[in-house]
């Protein structure tokens, strides 16, 4: 047992998980504030798990903790308890997580290359030789010629979408596929990519 | 120890990439492990060239910063495997190259190819600057006109001052002179200058003279040198040049665009025989 009232640690589930040992408020908040004060940055949106030790009392006030959490940028996105059994994702988190889609209404030529912390929608088409990174996923609305990596920081569930393949490269969480190697059939056809186990699944999207 | 060689011009659009791609697949097809290096960072075109568009994954830049390693970012190439290309990046500008990182790269390219082609963007910038600065040999490409043969003059200035070489007081860069997008009708009358003009002004080695012909337009078009054209007068003028490279005598033999001379349909045109893979 920590002899701290409260740290910060990556538990099984991969999320920085604020684990709560000491049943007095003021001293968690006060670590807290001291944490937050020495890296404001690395707190600043990060999505955080709740975790409290099992022999709180029952008058522990979680909602105290939480609210100054998210009042300093921390999204609190999951409550635990004891060895990481997971309570509840809460709801007020998830609205507070969600980075809204970026809209690229232009056409990105060679040599250009944008990256998004959430998801991307481009109006336009990706020249060959253009670059389209996002920590979401990629909606092409034209015609896909250069290179799309989604969830370049592992989100497994990030997908690319285009009106018509013809990508010089595609990546979803780091699993790609140049070009050379894509589905004949995807070829200059309207067509997703997505994550299916440790390789990368193409389908065709029909009306 | 590979060897260095620098294909460049100073002038722009006189054929200096198509020149290192038909060059470094010629060395290739000879037999050489050969490694092609695209140096015209944010305008890179080799890959295009090749047809390797689809198929790169790293650049230059990453092998620069040292985030990946040299042979996993060459690209081999399908027709000859003993030709590997070293894609420009696309997104960054030539000011991200620096010397010490470069060095680092060609000294282990150097261990690993016999000959190392890097195609020098134009200009005598920092792009121009690195790519030429730690070459052994060099490639000037010049079309029969009097700005190309200035800018090449120009060029030639500079390998033998602002080189790795010139200033370790090293022998200096053996460079070649290879006359690009040259046709003997206009020549003869006087329009374009003659091979002969160039070399009175240049006085430099000549080790090839490429004619004007549609086959580089349709091998840029399809991703494959010239040089692979067995058919076109262009890519066996490369093959040639590759040959006086290595040290064979070759005659020139295909002064003459279109119509083949009476010796040349009684002899067949003199070709350097390509191993193909």
């Amino acid at each position: 047992m920590s002899p701290l009232p409260v740290d910060l640690k990556i538990l099984d589930y991969r999320l920085p998980t604020v684990r709560i040992f000491s049943p007095d408020e003021d001293a968690v908040i006060d670590r807290l504030a001291m944490m937050i004060e020495q890296r404001p940055a690395l707190f600043k949106g990060m999505d955080v798990a709740m975790n409290y030790a099992e022999d709180l009392p029952n008058e522990f006030d979680q909602q105290v903790i939480e609210e100054f959490l998210v009042a300093h940028g921390v999204n609190v996105v999951a409550r635990t308890t004891g060895e990481g059994n997971v309570l509840a994702f809460t709801a007020s988190a998830k609205s507070q997580k969600s980075v809204p889609d970026e809209v690229i209404s232009k056409s990105l030529r060679s040599g250009q290359r944008i990256y998004s912390k959430g998801s991307v929608v481009i109006l336009g088409s990706v020249s060959s030789g253009a670059e389209v990174l996002a920590e979401g996923s990629i909606h092409v609305y034209g015609e896909l010629h250069g290179r799309a990596l989604a969830g370049v920081q592992g989100d497994r569930n990030a997908a690319i979408f285009t009106q018509s393949m013809d990508a010089e490269l595609v990546s979803v969480a780091g699993v790609y596929r140049t070009g050379d190697q894509l589905d004949e059939g995807s070829k200059g056809n309207a067509c997703s990519v997505m994550l299916d186990g440790d390789s990368l699944s193409f389908q065709s999207i029909t009306q | 120890m590979g060897r260095i060689i620098v294909v460049t011009s100073g002038k722009g659009g006189v054929g200096k990439s198509t020149t290192s791609a038909s060059f470094a697949l010629g060395l290739a097809l000879r037999g050489y492990k050969t490694l092609l290096i695209d140096f015209d960072i944010g305008l890179r075109n080799l890959d295009l060239l090749l047809g390797h568009e689809k198929r790169i994954v790293y650049d230059i830049v990453n092998v620069m910063r040292e985030e990946v390693a040299l042979q996993d970012a060459v690209v081999k190439d399908l027709r000859c495997s003993r030709l590997a290309l070293l894609p420009g990046s696309q997104f960054e500008d030539k000011e991200v190259l620096e010397r010490r990182g470069i060095a680092k790269l060609l000294s282990e390219a150097r261990k690993k190819y016999q000959y190392v082609v890097c195609d020098s963007p134009a200009g005598i910038e920092k792009g121009a600057d690195m790519a030429m600065y730690f070459a052994d040999d060099a490639l000037l490409v010049a079309t029969p006109e009097r700005p190309s043969v200035r800018d090449a003059d120009r060029m030639i200035g500079l390998l033998t001052n602002r080189t790795y070489r010139a200033e370790k007081g090293l022998e200096d860069i053996a460079p070649y002179l290879v006359i690009n997008r040259y046709r003997h009708s206009l020549a003869k009358r006087g329009i374009a200058l003659t091979p002969k003009q160039i070399l009175d002004n240049l006085s430099i080695p000549l080790i090839g003279i490429i004619p004007d012909s549609e086959s580089v337009t349709r091998a840029a078009n399809i991703g494959e040198p010239v040089v692979y054209d067995h058919k076109s007068a262009a890519g066996n003028a490369y093959a040639d040049t590759v040959a006086r490279y290595l040290g064979d005598s070759v005659a020139y033999t295909l002064l003459h665009e279109g119509k083949r001379s009476i010796r040349s349909r009684l002899f067949g045109n003199k070709r350097v025989h390509l191993n193909d893979e």
